[in-house]
């Protein structure tokens, strides 16, 4: 054997360890990418059990996989527990992802949406607030922290949240100039709420929530004929739901011009809904505005008399008291 | 399928459609009728409802939650006829009641430092303090106030305010209702032990919660028939003060939880800020305060709106 045979061998057998790593490196990425296409695809399906089944061996299978990999699969495996509704599987899942890569934005949003999802709003807060630190115009974060905040009544961050928001972004959603209304409504901001609620109005006109609001945000301004307009709207767009029924009979009860019609309407009702006690009450209201007070105080003792410690109850207890 | 299993399905679907499955439940109720009614409260004339009193408790840093609880109170449209506070509480209360927008207040809590409260946080003070048993001076206080309010007299205020001080000689409280704000603001929050008693009148005074930790009294005695206290709630939990301010503060904290449980009986409502977990000295958690303060406020808002509302029963629904 020549000596240029025997040293190419020599160079054969040094790198061949070598190369055969690299070639087992390329074949491990290649099956890590397969398992991520595979989590996603089985997410995009719906079919969450498969995809966290996926997600999970490659996170046993590899712990040394580089941050850009495990992120995809620990956003896929996060996201198909929230799908579940397995929600402490889910809150897990992207904090054991954040422990690993902390700043990055669409872990920290999916963990502050979970937590809002989950009513930990204090928490969601942080997260959107950590999102708005690596993005400081995010509009998901803005969005997020506006309704977060508007969930635990600190309603002046949230009009500020959800201004930057509308300011950043042109496109229209009735949902987020619902918020907005209901966020400037509840801080009796009426001129800012009529005019939110009217753009939301404007984008989805069926929609009987818009409607209420619009119709109590008038209420409040005491301007009745547009009150009672949006509130026939709402209850004509709800198929009469309960909670607007018995709101615009509570108006019409307090009015001298309207208390007679609320008695008959409310009798109707109390026909379908035995059990009501804001019925009751709305009956001895519309009755008291009549100046029918003896009428009116016997059926407050109805309600005095029943078991429970409702407001309502409370309330019929003082008139009586009090007369 | 037997004749009799039918007949039972055919009752059984009788008596559950029978009844409204989509009827509102109490609580619902309960909440249509408190919505309206609230309204109909807040628009009363003055002499026509509770005259409501709002007292702030003491509570350092802790006390920053006042503000978020001034802001729930304010944002749902609160009438507030007379307001008292001690030491953290009658800072946010005077400057509340000064007109300062609670945006701006929120600014200035969170962004205070040592130098707003005194000019001898430094090498040279620390050293008086340690070996000559000199105390820091709060005089800085005093000036960051008038900055703030532009140098308003307690009769300025839109609403009457008081506000509680002890002099360290005799033990008595001294109540601030009248003169310079500021004066009265520094002396109530002036921390015996580490600042420098405020020489008044021959009197020497200190901070107001060693005597009286949520002045529930001072609005009553204002003329008040429904007091809500604000109380921004220490937590002992077993943990052990860090340094000579936060045994200082501790001392402060726990008179005053012995001292609010006469006060808490005298109020007709009692709001709870939950920030027993924050420091009374962390600067860097008053953000956290204020919205614990706001989002504890507003839980105990619907009870609140229940009570002032039955308070007033005869004329919102006469």
């Amino acid at each position: 054997m020549s000596f240029n045979k025997i040293f190419v061998l020599f160079l054969i057998t040094l790198f061949l360890p070598l190369q055969s790593e690299a070639f087992l490196g390329i074949i491990k990425r290649f099956d890590q990418k397969q398992k991520i296409t595979a989590a996603r695809e089985a997410y995009a399906k719906g079919n969450y059990q498969e995809a966290i089944e996926i997600g999970q061996k490659f996170l046993t299978e590899n712990q040394e996989a580089p941050k850009r990999r495990a992120r995809r699969i620990y956003l896929v495996l996060g996201n198909a527990y929230a799908a579940l509704d397995d929600y402490d599987h889910a809150l897990l899942t992207y904090n054991e992802a954040l422990e690993v890569l902390p700043k990055d934005l669409e872990l920290n949003l999916a963990l502050a949406n979970l937590y809002y999802k989950t009513e930990l709003y204090d928490k969601a807060i942080e997260f959107y607030n950590r999102a708005l630190q690596i993005d400081k115009d995010n509009p998901k974060a803005l969005l997020g922290l506006g309704r977060a905040y508007l969930k635990i009544g600190f309603l002046s961050k949230s009009r500020h949240y959800f201004k930057d928001y509308l300011n950043q972004n042109k496109e229209k959603d009735a949902s987020v100039y619902y918020d907005y209304a209901i966020s400037n409504f509840l801080s009796n901001n009426l001129n800012m709420a009529i005019e939110y609620a009217q753009k939301a109005q404007e984008i989805d006109n069926n929609n009987p929530d818009i409607y209420f609001l619009i119709a109590k945000i008038h209420n409040n301004l005491n301007e009745n004929k547009m009150a009672n307009e949006n509130i026939n709207k709402a209850l004509q767009l709800s198929d009469n739901r309960e909670d607007i029924l018995l709101t615009s009979l509570l108006w019409k009860a307090y009015k001298k011009d309207t208390a007679n019609d609320a008695l008959k309407e409310i009798k109707e009702y109390q026909k379908q809904n035995p059990n009501s006690q804001l019925a009751v009450f709305i009956e001895g209201i519309s009755l008291l505005t009549q100046g029918k007070k003896q009428k009116a105080l016997s059926i407050f003792k109805k309600i005095k008399e029943q078991n429970n410690d409702s407001f309502i109850k409370q309330i019929a207890e003082q008139i009586i008291k009090n007369n | 399928m037997p004749y009799r299993l039918i007949k039972l399905l055919l009752i059984f679907l009788f008596c559950f459609l029978g009844q409204n499955i989509f009827a509102v439940t109490a609580k619902e109720e309960d909440a249509i009728l408190r919505d309206f009614a609230w309204q109909k409260f807040i628009e009363l004339p003055k002499q026509e409802r509770s005259k409501v009193g709002v007292t702030l408790s003491a509570g350092a840093l802790r006390g920053a939650s006042h503000i978020g609880v001034m802001e729930v109170l304010s944002e749902a449209g609160l009438p507030i006829d007379y307001m008292s506070g001690a030491s953290m509480g009658c800072i946010v209360g005077a400057l509340y009641n000064a007109g300062l927008p609670l945006e701006h207040l929120q600014h200035l809590v969170n962004n205070i430092n040592t130098n707003h409260i005194s000019k001898d946080f430094n090498i040279g003070g620390i050293l008086r303090y340690l070996f000559a048993e000199k105390l820091f001076s709060s005089a800085e206080f005093q000036e960051f106030i008038d900055k703030e309010v532009g140098s308003k007299n307690y009769e300025d205020l839109p609403i009457p305010f008081a506000c509680v001080s002890a002099d360290i000689k005799t033990g008595e409280k001294v109540i601030f209702d009248s003169g310079p704000l500021s004066l009265g603001v520094r002396a109530s929050m002036n921390l015996p032990g580490i600042f420098e008693p405020v020489e008044y009148r021959q009197r020497l005074l200190v901070d107001g919660g060693i005597v009286d930790y949520m002045p529930v009294d001072l609005v009553k005695k204002m003329g008040a028939d429904f007091i809500i206290a604000v109380y921004a709630l220490p937590s002992f939990a077993g943990t052990k003060p860090s340094n000579v301010m936060g045994y200082v503060l501790r001392i402060g904290d726990l008179r005053g939880a012995v001292l609010t449980e006469n006060s808490e009986r005298q109020a007709d409502f009692v709001i709870l800020s939950r920030v027993g977990e924050i420091s009374s000295s962390d600067l860097s958690k008053t953000n956290l305060a204020i919205e614990i303060g706001a989002s504890s406020a507003y839980q105990a808002l619907p009870k609140l709106k229940e009570q002032l509302i039955i308070s007033g029963v005869n004329y919102v629904f006469q």
